[in-house]
């Protein structure tokens, strides 16, 4: 039952912070359990009355949208409205394009996504000889192909490519990953890098983001699609969270996870790529975890007929699945997030999450360090075989 | 017959206020009077309403005090009227008791009823 209330509280109360985070936590919390009590005096098992309880509270999405508006939204907006000084997130580009966007910065944050006007932006970079155009932004092909691949319910939280992807305070506001995208159908060079500031270069446009004054949890800036644009700045296409993915094992018998260890926010952090699984131009990616004695690949929604990997002198591992008859591996990429409550667990049941909680204790958010602008590869102990 | 959600989310302010004017309540106490008093037809979630009374509390509509849950753990919050609420409360029943007699007047809920 904690389990399931932790997911279901975590993901209804993402994008709020400190007491206003605790606070709804609490109220929410008080209201499963009541609810639950009195399915329970109704007969029903405890995980039913559990299931029930939040079946009743609907989407937690919901909630933490209407919090954002509540919360995080008003902030963002006077903050702008004050200046650019300590504003929630700055927008700085070097040379010329700098005072574009110093004086005109109404960044707003969406619970895990990051907006930036794109009229804005798209004159900013123009400066640096970045020529993308609005339509270009809002059509790009790989957009419509995504949104099809989405369930349908979260279909519906999607604007439609042909108009702006998102209206805030009447200014359309473009998706930094949708930006990272599109810039990169078009083959400008795109790096991201940073921890503590966020810095995004498209060609030579560089986009700083600072976080709140006297924010330390980074979950927000790093998580979800933020967290995709890390990957598709290291050189890896991904589609978007939550894309329901069908990999077929191309051409090969057996599917590969190379994989490296990362040292991350205290914890260890175990990335497989999947190689022979997927079409040339994408990379999936697996998230593990190093538990006790043996290194654990959580992937709720793989199906491994392998148990054991392999790590070699350099530290990289290799873990090999036959392909099997089914010749397929079924899952949610890309990895985006991993929530970690103690231990790093993969959370939520629809997919795999690759992201940034170190919520060591409640409401307490640990520091983050400096990470390196790719996915340094930390290594695994070479010579051993870890035992999945 | 099943509730239109424009049409609650248009009114929920004046909605949650009123219910809330009968006394101090926690949230699902007010879900629960919600649906006890329409016989079910206002099945509100908690996704609509927290995001409401917070944003209420904000505004000063609304005012919270905490007392002992009953299920065990942290406190239940309870929200309650404060004046400027009840001013507000009275400014928009007025407001919506003004437009339901203009829907009466255009015969809107006349012409439903007989058309069924």
């Amino acid at each position: 039952m904690k389990r399931e209330l932790e997911r279901y509280l975590r993901r209804a109360t993402r994008g709020l912070y400190g007491t206003a985070r605790k606070d709804v936590w609490n109220e929410l919390e008080q209201d499963i359990l009541e609810r639950v009590r009195v399915s329970r005096a109704f007969g029903l098992s405890e995980t039913q009355a559990v299931n029930r309880a939040l079946e009743q509270l609907g989407d937690p999405r919901e909630v933490s949208v209407g919090m954002a508006k509540t919360y995080v939204w008003p902030r963002a907006v006077k903050l702008s409205v004050l200046g650019a000084v300590g504003a929630t997130l700055l927008l700085t580009l070097p040379s010329a394009a700098k005072s574009v966007l110093a004086t005109t910065t109404p960044l707003s944050v969406q619970t895990g996504e990051v907006f930036v006007p794109e009229d804005t932006l798209l004159r900013a970079l123009e400066q640096q000889g970045i020529g993308l155009s609005t339509h270009e932004l809002r059509t790009d092909p790989r957009r419509a192909e995504l949104l099809k691949l989405l369930p349908p319910e979260a279909q519906t939280q999607v604007v439609e490519s042909d108009s702006a992807p998102y209206v805030f305070d009447d200014v359309p506001q473009t998706s930094l990953d949708y930006l990272v995208r599109v810039a990169r159908s078009k083959n400008y060079p795109v790096q991201v890098a940073g921890w503590k500031a966020l810095e995004v270069r498209v060609g030579a446009a560089q986009l700083v983001f600072n976080p709140y004054p006297g924010q330390s949890d980074f979950a927000v800036l790093y998580s979800e699609r933020f967290f995709i644009q890390l990957a598709v700045a290291s050189g890896l296409l991904t589609q978007g969270r939550n894309t329901p993915l069908q990999v077929p094992a191309r051409e090969a018998e057996r599917v590969r996870i190379v994989g490296t260890r990362l040292e991350w926010a205290g914890r260890v952090l175990v990335v497989g790529r999947l190689q022979n699984a997927l079409p040339p131009e994408q990379t999936g990616y697996l998230v593990g975890t190093k538990r006790g004695q043996g290194l654990t690949l959580q992937a709720p929604r793989l199906d491994f007929s392998t148990r054991a990997v392999q790590v070699g002198p350099d530290g990289r591992f290799e873990l090999i699945i036959p392909a099997g008859p089914v010749g397929q591996l079924s899952g949610l990429l890309p990895p985006v997030r991993v929530g970690t409550t103690g231990q790093p667990e993969l959370e939520d049941t629809q997919g795999l999450y690759f992201g940034l909680y170190n919520e060591t204790a409640f409401g307490q958010f640990g520091e983050f360090t400096d990470l390196p602008p790719t996915l340094l590869p930390s290594v695994l102990e070479p010579g051993k075989t870890y035992t999945l | 017959m099943a509730m239109d959600p424009n049409l609650l989310k248009g009114n929920l302010d004046l909605i949650v206020l009123s219910v809330l004017s009968e006394g101090p309540m926690y949230g699902l106490r007010i879900i629960g009077e919600m649906q006890s008093r329409t016989g079910g037809y206002f099945d509100l979630r908690e996704g609509s309403l927290y995001p409401a009374l917070h944003r209420l509390t904000a505004a000063g509509m609304l005012e919270v005090e905490y007392q002992p849950s009953s299920v065990g753990g942290a406190p239940r919050k309870f929200y309650r009227l404060t004046e400027e609420g009840t001013h507000e409360l009275e400014r928009k029943r007025r407001a919506f008791g003004e437009f339901v007699g203009a829907v009466q007047a255009l015969g809107i809920v006349q012409k439903l009823g007989s058309a069924k």
